[in-house]
């Protein structure tokens, strides 16, 4: 299988929240379209601080995240945020919906958020969407994020990652509140995605979530190890 | 499917992310509405007001029409409450000063009045100024009346002030006969709303049958070629004030009225009032205007998380201060509607009221005034909005985003 172009790239990425203290430390990652790749490690390894690096959010120390060749903290804001937008799909670690919206608002937000001239409402999207997450029964009414548990709050969040098409999906620990079943579900989805051609980097603790994964990487005191292939 | 989300498919753009927002939180978007309809209110009905005596005064100064008037000593006070407040009375004296004063150097036109009052009249419950005038000579009323009018009023006729309640076949009841009324003026907010007027000729008719009626509260008797004041138009190239001075000088039993120093004198106690209604309004708008930006201050701050998720969801900088600035222009616009609103309701039916109070002739505006206020005072309330949340906008904007990936749910 010949390796795919790589869709992001990361070069000696690193972040000291205090001086001298590194979270993440020098991490180098290559990450093709289609691939599905998820990190494990120790609560307090860096996780989910390379997520937000890797999501354009959380501005590093040193190094570069290169998407489709654009370097996330090089560009302007303005053109930062839309291309997080636009092809940056990211489910962090808290669900963080919008309280005063519906679930199904909440789903088709980032659609919203676009620069202007977008025809549509996604309306049918997010529907379909939440379908895929087991939770279509909240397309039809206007449940708010406060009536939902937070697993299927979790599932929402996973669902607005997805609804503007996004060529790279970041997730911290998606399946952390689910029962084993939802939970593979869930990975289930993140695997159909990746099969569409979408670049999926997960964050998780959960060995069996890993386990579907195409490679694992292991981080560990900031640093990123590559475990094994799969074929 | 499709069919049944359409119900909620209606797009969420920045109006409507903003209008949702507002009706989450139902409290604090009322508490601000509610001040932005107090600076509505303020503004609109100050400016109601101000606008409303200033056209009194200037209707005022129409109406006086003459540059002087000449009275019996000491009844110059009287003389001015006739005009002015409402505040029938009456007083004469000679006749034949108008002569004399008429051929005096300086005085383009002289013409007598004669003031009477009548309790007994059944159009109204309070005393009627009765103002008689010589068409033979008189310059001020009739260039009015005629106006109203298109001709000249017939002898028994009389002219009603907007207050006089005529009868539905158009005649008025004095001393127990009824006599036509030609036409009612339009409201002044001066004397002249009370007063009703005629010839000499039509005044002696309504003399003699008061006297004929043997009534409880008859009428004065006037003594022939008695007047109560002589209405005096300076040449030009005169100063009235020097004229006046004059006659003064050379009649001892008269009293000289100068009607610019009349209406001065209002004007000036108008400008102060007026100040002191827009200083006002001034002050409610600034005031407003901060402690509104702080109020949206705050709630930027509160609402961190927010804005955080919204900027990781990649809204723009940009995006999220026209977010702001949208919600606070839709509760100060709503505020403002309603505070003008509100003002229109306490400011229209009290207008005369208002005047009454404030000892200073009001008019309510003129219907293209009162629209151009309306849009005014609104136009202003709305934009405090977007100009207290100025500050807010640009900290939603710089809001990190990391914030809401830390804290969790
Ligand atoms: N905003 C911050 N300020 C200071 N230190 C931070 C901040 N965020 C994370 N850290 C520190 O950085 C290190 C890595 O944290 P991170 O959240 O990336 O770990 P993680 O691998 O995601 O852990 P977990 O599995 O518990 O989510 C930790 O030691 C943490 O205390
Ligand atoms: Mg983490």
């Amino acid at each position: 299988m010949a390796t795919p172009a790589p869709l992001v790239e990361v070069k000696g990425l690193s972040k000291e929240y205090a001086p001298g203290v590194a979270a993440v430390a020098g991490v180098d990652l290559a990450l093709g379209a289609g691939e599905f790749a998820c990190v494990t490690g120790r609560s307090g390894s860096g996780k989910s601080t390379l997520l937000n690096m890797v999501a354009g959010v959380l501005r590093p120390t040193s190094g570069a995240v290169l998407l489709d060749g654009l370097d996330l903290f090089g560009v302007s804001d303005r053109e930062a945020s839309l291309v997080r937008n636009a092809k940056i799909g990211y489910v962090s670690q808290g669900a963080n919906l919008l309280g005063g919206l519906s679930v199904l608002d909440n789903v088709r937000l980032p659609f919203f958020l676009a620069a202007a001239g977008r025809s549509g409402d996604a309306a049918a999207k997010a529907a379909a969407l939440l379908e895929q997450v087991g939770l279509g029964r909240f397309a039809r009414t206007r449940t708010r994020p406060g009536e939902i548990s937070g697993g299927e709050a979790r599932r929402v969040a996973i669902a607005r990652a997805l609804v503007n098409d996004p060529s790279l999906v970041l997730a911290d620990e998606p399946t952390g509140d689910l029962d084993p079943e939802n939970a593979a579900a869930v990975m289930e989805l993140f695997r159909q995605i990746a099969h569409q051609g979408v670049a999926v980097l997960l964050a998780t603790h959960d060995p069996a979530a890993a386990a579907l994964a195409d490679r694992a990487l292991r981080m560990e005191q900031g640093r990123l190890t590559e475990c094994a292939t799969r074929e | 499917m499709g069919g049944r989300c359409e119900r909620f498919s209606y797009p969420l753009g920045t109006r409507r992310l903003a209008w949702e927002n507002i009706r989450s939180r139902p409290f604090r978007s009322l508490c601000l509405m509610l001040a932005a309809a107090v600076v509505g209110c303020s503004l609109f009905g100050g400016s109601v007001l101000v606008i409303g005596l200033e056209r009194g005064l200037r209707s005022v100064g129409e109406r006086f029409g003459a540059d002087l008037m000449v009275v019996p000593a000491g009844a110059a006070r009287k003389a001015e409450a006739i005009l002015l407040g409402g505040d029938p009375g009456y007083f004469h004296f000679d006749g034949g000063v108008a002569d004399k004063i008429a051929r005096m150097d300086g005085v383009e036109r002289v013409s007598p009045q004669l003031f009477m009052t009548s309790l007994s009249a059944d159009c109204c419950d309070a005393l009627v100024q009765l103002v008689a005038f010589d068409p033979a000579t008189d310059f001020v009323v009739q260039p009015w009346l005629a106006r109203s009018l298109g001709s000249g009023l017939r002898d028994g006729e009389m002219v009603a002030g907007n207050n006089i309640l005529v009868r539905p076949d158009r005649t008025v009841r004095l001393f127990g006969r009824r006599y036509p009324v030609a036409a009612k003026l339009a409201r002044t907010s001066t004397g002249f709303d009370t007063s009703l007027f005629m010839s000499r000729a039509t005044a002696r008719q309504v003399v003699a049958a008061a006297q004929a009626e043997e009534l409880d509260s008859p009428i004065d008797p006037v003594p022939e070629g008695a007047v109560s004041a002589v209405m005096v138009k300076v040449a030009e190239g005169h100063t009235p004030v020097y004229v006046a001075w004059r006659i003064r000088r050379d009649n001892p039993g008269v009293d000289v009225i100068v009607s610019q120093s009349v209406v001065s004198a209002i004007s000036g106690s108008l400008r102060k009032f007026t100040g002191r209604v827009r200083d006002l309004s001034c002050a409610i708008w600034l005031a407003a205007a901060l402690i509104l930006a702080a109020l949206f201050a705050g709630s930027a701050n509160g609402r961190k998380k927010e804005f955080a998720l919204l900027r990781v969801l990649g809204a723009t900088k940009g995006r999220l201060a026209a977010l702001v600035l949208c919600e606070s222009a839709l509760v100060c616009a709503a505020g403002g509607a309603l505070g003008v609103a509100l003002a229109a309701l306490a400011v229209f039916p009290f207008n005369a009221y208002i005047g009454v109070k404030l000892q200073l002739p009001m008019l309510t505006p003129a219907p293209e005034a009162v629209a151009a206020l309306v849009v005014a005072s609104f136009a202003a309330t709305a934009a405090l909005g977007p100009l207290a949340a100025g500050f807010a906008a640009v900290k939603a904007g710089a809001s990190d985003p990391c914030l809401t990936l830390r804290e969790g749910e």
